[in-house]
């Protein structure tokens, strides 16, 4: 019997290296009910971080813990509360989906049989389909059905909605939002797709070159992190700078400026400095991810 | 700004600067180089004997490996070439640029025909000279009494390069190397007689000649359907597609569905693995192809079991309907670790299935033990078809029992060798094993089987013992592999 644990998902300063490295120094814990969406470019370390809190691949350095067990020796109780939708989904092509279903469904001890005809009603996925003639997008409906089939209070999806269409996204987006409203579960997902990070998750994890870059509640980033809109009486000179600025662009007598924290206390500083006026616009998550990615660069 | 070079120039240096093309001619300069070399082991080697007048070798090891290198060796380069061609052509024309860039097929099309045609003519010349100087060990009757002729080495050279070429178009193209092992063990015996007649021969009349072809013919179509129930996705035909899960499934709309079973037990679960790789069926239907096959060259075979040179090559013993006993030895573990390979991709997905990773690993191992246990008594029933009918005594004779008993024990080392290569999915490791399986289950057998026997059936029996020791050694070892390995 796993005792209960308040995070289901703990890394304690993983690194991993294929050659150069991929992840370094990463440390993160993941609540009970919660909701992390994974943000990076492509090859930030997204896929590799998940798969060493998975235990198919080995971390160099640290560890990571599921359920208080570590992932690289996870006994079948711990698996059993798990579930995964990789990115690319390898599932037995020569087999029929609802075939697949029973050959997956025996080694589960529980196993939601009513939500999975639900979900293949919903999706349109046909269990007589073979799975190697299905399309990517139906496939990686298949293998998500497969993840939620038995109920799991981890789920982690890696590239979940990048293949399916809006009608099935916003289906899935809707079942994992079901899910995440019961307080025992938690979700971990990556995606590219910030407008259904902004939609489902709560916390938000941004990789940059395999560290960390950002790590806190998705509100609580969007409140803080503004584009400023500097016009002033004269040119700005060259060296204008602003405390906290992620990215600053100066253009005669106007900048644009994107700051992490727009205090009071910092526009009034702009203001009173270069006798400029402020405009203090919001940003999306994208316009958040590319800005951290920019300060990352420079 | 480079000067415009000519297209069929560029093309012609993507060749050679393509790593495997350089590793091949570093590989058939170093066979030459060795043969060479080893011919000169063996003439030293058996010279006393040649001293004292005998006209046979008789240092077997190193007759065998020299006969190995210069008969097998061409084969195995030309498909090789064949198969580095065709990958190189394939990842050439298969996408948008063959359609939409400007004369871009015409030269990739020519070049290619221009090696292929190259392969052909060098790899037939090849074949011609190593056959006319010394016999193949795997081809009796030819060689030491009879003539043979250049036309027939190009026909073998273009039907293993038709098949090479086949199979690289819609697999992967290194595989197609095991089309050579396969061959061979298909021309075992009677199947080479045919082979050599229908080809190689000079004296063959032409009726005699136009069966034969037929009989080739259906060789490689016996081939191709063996190639077929092996290579599951997208492979066999709708009537062998049970995917293991005979019962329909509960999905189907309308149907009550069962109340959810979960599989316990450690059996249970590993025969349940068993089912994400295996048609139930697959082992028999082989099985039953392979029995026709052999049923039907034997049927020519009898017929002319007394013709001067047979008799020379085999004397009266029972073996020469026997010798297709090797394929029970080998068959089951290419059929396996080809199966087995293609199911690498879902590993990583499956390892997450509720049970440790030492549960996963045991369970891998015995569904895999199960699948070869199964494939070998299929095969070994398939292989005695010709026996039972023409001469059901011979199962008494003690090197037939002792041969089905170490073709058994053979299987262990099968196993433990598959289990512990299939830790990687690299191709390359597939072959080398499945080659040195091959030989390890044929150099023993052509010792028991040998017309002046290296091993008696107790002998063999032991060989047999200290390789299916060495198997589970592996075997073990490739359990704890998997227990720590990094799946994707």
């Amino acid at each position: 019997m796993i005792a209960t644990d308040d995070c289901p998902l703990r890394i304690e300063s993983l690194s991993k290296a294929y050659g150069r490295p991929v992840l370094e120094d990463i440390s993160l814990s993941v609540p009970t009910g919660s909701v992390l969406g994974f943000l990076g470019k492509n090859g930030a370390g997204k896929t590799t971080l998940i798969r060493c809190a998975l235990g198919l691949a080995r971390p160099d350095k640290g560890r990571a813990l599921v359920f208080n067990e570590p992932a690289t020796s996870l006994s079948a109780a711990a698996k059993a509360r798990l579930g995964y939708v990789p990115q690319e989904t390898s599932l037995y092509t020569w087999m029929r989906a609802g075939q697949l279903l029973d050959y997956t469904a025996a080694f589960y001890p529980r196993w939601n049989s009513d939500l999975v005809a639900k979900l293949l009603s919903e999706w349109e996925v046909r269990p007589d389909d073979r799975i190697g003639k299905m399309s990517v997008g139906t496939r990686h409906k298949l293998a998500i059905i497969l993840a939620l089939a038995h109920e799991p209070q981890l789920l982690i999806l890696d590239e979940p909605a990048a293949s399916l269409d809006p009608a099935a996204r916003r289906e899935f987006l809707k079942t994992v939002l079901t899910i995440a409203a019961d307080e025992n579960r938690t979700i971990i997902f990556s995606t590219h797709i910030t407008s259904d990070l902004e939609r489902v998750a709560d916390r938000l994890v941004i990789l940059r070159d395999g560290k960390i870059a950002y790590d806190g509640e998705l509100d609580a980033l969007k409140d803080s992190m503004k584009r400023l809109h500097v016009t002033a009486a004269a040119p700005l000179p060259a060296e204008f700078a602003v405390p906290g600025a992620l990215r600053t662009q100066i253009e005669g007598n106007e900048a644009l400026v994107s700051v992490r924290d727009a205090s009071e206390d910092l526009l009034a500083r702009i203001r009173s400095e270069h006798g400029a006026a402020v405009r203090v616009e919001d940003l999306n998550l994208e316009e958040i991810f590319l800005e951290v990615q920019h300060a990352g660069e420079a | 700004m480079r000067a415009r070079r000519n297209r069929y120039v560029d093309v012609m240096l993507t060749y050679a600067q393509r790593p495997v093309f350089r590793w091949l001619v570093l590989l058939i300069c170093a066979w030459g180089v060795l043969c060479y070399w080893w011919f000169s082991v063996n003439t030293l080697v058996n010279w006393p004997w040649r001293q004292r007048g005998y006209s046979m070798r008789f240092s077997f090891a190193t007759t065998v490996l020299v006969e190995g290198l210069v008969g097998i060796g061409p084969l195995f380069l030309i498909v090789a070439l064949v198969a580095a061609l065709m990958s190189h052509l394939k990842e050439q024309l298969r996408d948008w640029r063959a359609v939409l860039t400007p004369r871009y097929l015409a030269p990739h099309l020519i070049i290619g025909a221009v090696f292929f045609a190259m392969v052909a003519c060098a790899g037939s010349w090849g074949l011609y000279q190593s056959i006319a100087e010394d016999p193949w060990p795997y081809l009796p009757g030819v060689g030491r009494d009879t003539g043979v002729s250049l036309l027939g080495a190009i026909a073998v050279t273009l039907a293993l390069m038709t098949l090479a070429a086949w199979w690289s178009s819609f697999r992967s193209a290194w595989p197609s190397l095991l089309i050579v092992p396969l061959c061979l063990l298909l021309m075992t015996s009677q199947s080479a007689l045919i082979i050599l007649k229908a080809f190689l021969l000079v004296d063959a009349g032409r009726v005699e000649t136009a069966i034969r072809i037929g009989l080739l013919l259906a060789d490689i179509g016996g081939l191709y359907l063996l190639a077929r129930s092996l290579c599951r996705p997208g492979g066999l035909a709708e009537p062998f597609d049970t995917a293991g899960i005979r019962r329909r499934s509960t999905w189907n709309s309308g149907e009550p569905r069962r109340e959810h079973v979960a599989c316990v037990g450690f059996w249970s679960r590993a025969a349940h693995r068993r089912q994400a790789v295996l048609g139930r069926g697959t082992p028999w239907i082989m099985a039953a192809a392979l029995g026709g096959l052999l049923f039907g060259v034997s049927l020519l075979y009898v017929g002319q079991s007394q013709s001067h040179h047979i008799k020379w090559e085999f004397g009266e013993r029972p073996s020469d309907l026997t010798a297709s006993l090797l394929l029970a030895a080998i068959v089951p573990a290419v059929a396996v670790a080809i199966i087995w390979r293609e199911r690498w991709a879902t590993f990583g997905y499956e390892s997450l299935f509720p049970a440790s990773r030492a549960e996963f690993a045991a369970e891998l191992a015995a569904a895999m033990a199960l699948d070869l246990l199964e494939f070998w008594a299929a095969t070994t029933i398939a292989a005695l078809i010709p026996a039972l009918i023409w001469a059901p005594g011979i199962l008494l004779d003690p090197l037939i029992l002792a041969s089905l008993l170490a073709s058994a024990i053979i299987q262990l080392l099968n196993f433990g060798a598959i289990l512990f290569a299939a830790q990687s999915p690299a191709l390359m490791g597939l072959i080398v094993t499945l080659s040195a399986l091959l030989l390890a289950a044929a150099i023993p057998m052509s010792m028991a089987f040998h017309e002046r026997p290296a091993l008696n059936p107790s002998q063999l029996i032991i060989t047999a013992i200290i390789e299916g020791t060495g198997g589970l050694v592996l075997g073990l070892a490739g359990i704890q592999g998997w227990r720590r390995r990094e799946l994707v």
